[in-house]
């Protein structure tokens, strides 16, 4: 059965800078709404200037942590974005379906190997 | 030991990023530590998927460069900075790929990364391939501080400004090359700044705004 796609503007919901987990969020609301009604969501990132990889995690990366399964890739495209941000949201997608895959122990150490590697390196944080 | 203040030995100017009223400058320094909070994924992402708290800085810094980015100030960075992030990125994808291959997260004290890269090879050029796309990110919205003048001139303002700060060397030699592009705004989330001459740092780190404020007292 072929599902609707709806499109989001991105730059409607969250500014030309998508930056962190503010905008990320809003985002995140929106997919959510449109993947429970049972349709597929395509991001529209034209007009979008700046897209960090912080606002990716609150915003696609969480969308498969709240759905904890990775087969909702298929329920999202994207368009409008240059080839670094595409590879950018690769990165997302690639790292929540590696983590996705993890037990609940897996994701504790790779938390506990990432806080110490940053703490060794550049300190507290 | 001695009793620490860090108040004694402020000699910067600190400005709270989260006051809404704060003011903006027209070019601005980027700290290692706010790339990796914006620009580095695995930072937010345990938060994400429910196995971390959220701390202050992914919350505070990504809502003030936004401000920046609307504000069309103007952003840079030091090849320092750049440089520290790279390692940091490569040395943190290094201990989780150690970690995904031993299956255990206890890093050996005395691992040995260039040794480890050369077994791992393969996997080691897809982080270098990761840390390309972080780079192409951050490169589409920051300068390059650049770099001229006299080799013994520009050392004798590093160790000026590193004298009697608690910063480190390469802090020092960043704010003395932005100093010449006329920069002396940062947005870092180091306390140790503050510490530096001629400085004005930008940051939600408490510590930093608590020891400007009791000096700001103190006099």
């Amino acid at each position: 059965m072929r599902q609707d796609v709806s499109t989001i503007k991105v730059k409607e919901i969250c500014g030309s800078h998508c930056v962190g987990v503010e905008d990320g969020l809003k985002l995140f609301q929106k997919i959510i709404e449109i993947i429970e009604s049972g349709r597929k969501v395509c991001l529209d990132f034209e007009g979008v200037i700046t897209i960090t990889s912080s606002f990716l995690n609150y915003s696609i990366g969480k969308t498969f942590g709240y759905f904890k399964r990775t087969s909702i890739e298929n329920l999202i495209q994207w368009k409008g974005v240059d080839d670094s941000d595409n590879q950018l949201i690769n990165i997302v997608i690639m790292n929540a379906k590696e983590y996705l895959a993890k037990t609940k122990d897996g994701l504790k150490n790779t938390n506990d190997v990432i806080k110490r590697s940053i703490i060794e390196e550049n300190g507290e944080f | 030991m001695e009793n620490f203040d860090l108040a004694d030995h402020l000699r910067s100017e600190v400005i709270d990023i989260r006051e809404p009223t704060c003011s903006l400058p027209k070019k601005i320094l980027i700290d290692t530590n706010i790339l990796y909070f914006c620009y580095y994924d695995r930072f937010s992402q345990l938060e994400i998927l429910g196995e971390s708290v959220r701390c202050y800085q992914i919350e505070a810094y990504p809502i003030f460069l936004k401000k920046l980015f609307s504000s069309e100030v103007q952003l840079f960075v030091h090849k320092i900075a750049l440089l520290e992030f790279i390692n940091l990125v490569k040395k943190v994808e290094l201990k989780l790929l150690y970690y995904q291959i031993y299956n255990t997260p206890e890093i050996p004290l005395d691992f040995n990364f260039k040794k480890f890269s050369r077994e791992y090879y393969e996997k080691y050029f897809s982080i270098q391939r990761r840390l390309v796309i972080y780079l192409n990110s951050i490169r589409k919205k920051f300068k390059l501080v650049s770099l001229s003048g006299e080799i013994s001139q520009i050392l004798e303002d590093i160790f000026l400004k590193w004298q009697n700060s608690l910063a480190d060397i390469g802090e020092a030699t960043m704010f003395v090359e932005a100093e010449r592009d006329g920069i002396n705004s940062v947005l870092s989330d180091d306390s140790d700044i503050v510490t530096l001459s001629n400085v004005r740092l930008y940051t939600a780190n408490e510590k930093a705004i608590e020891a400007f404020k009791r000096k700001r007292n103190q006099c």
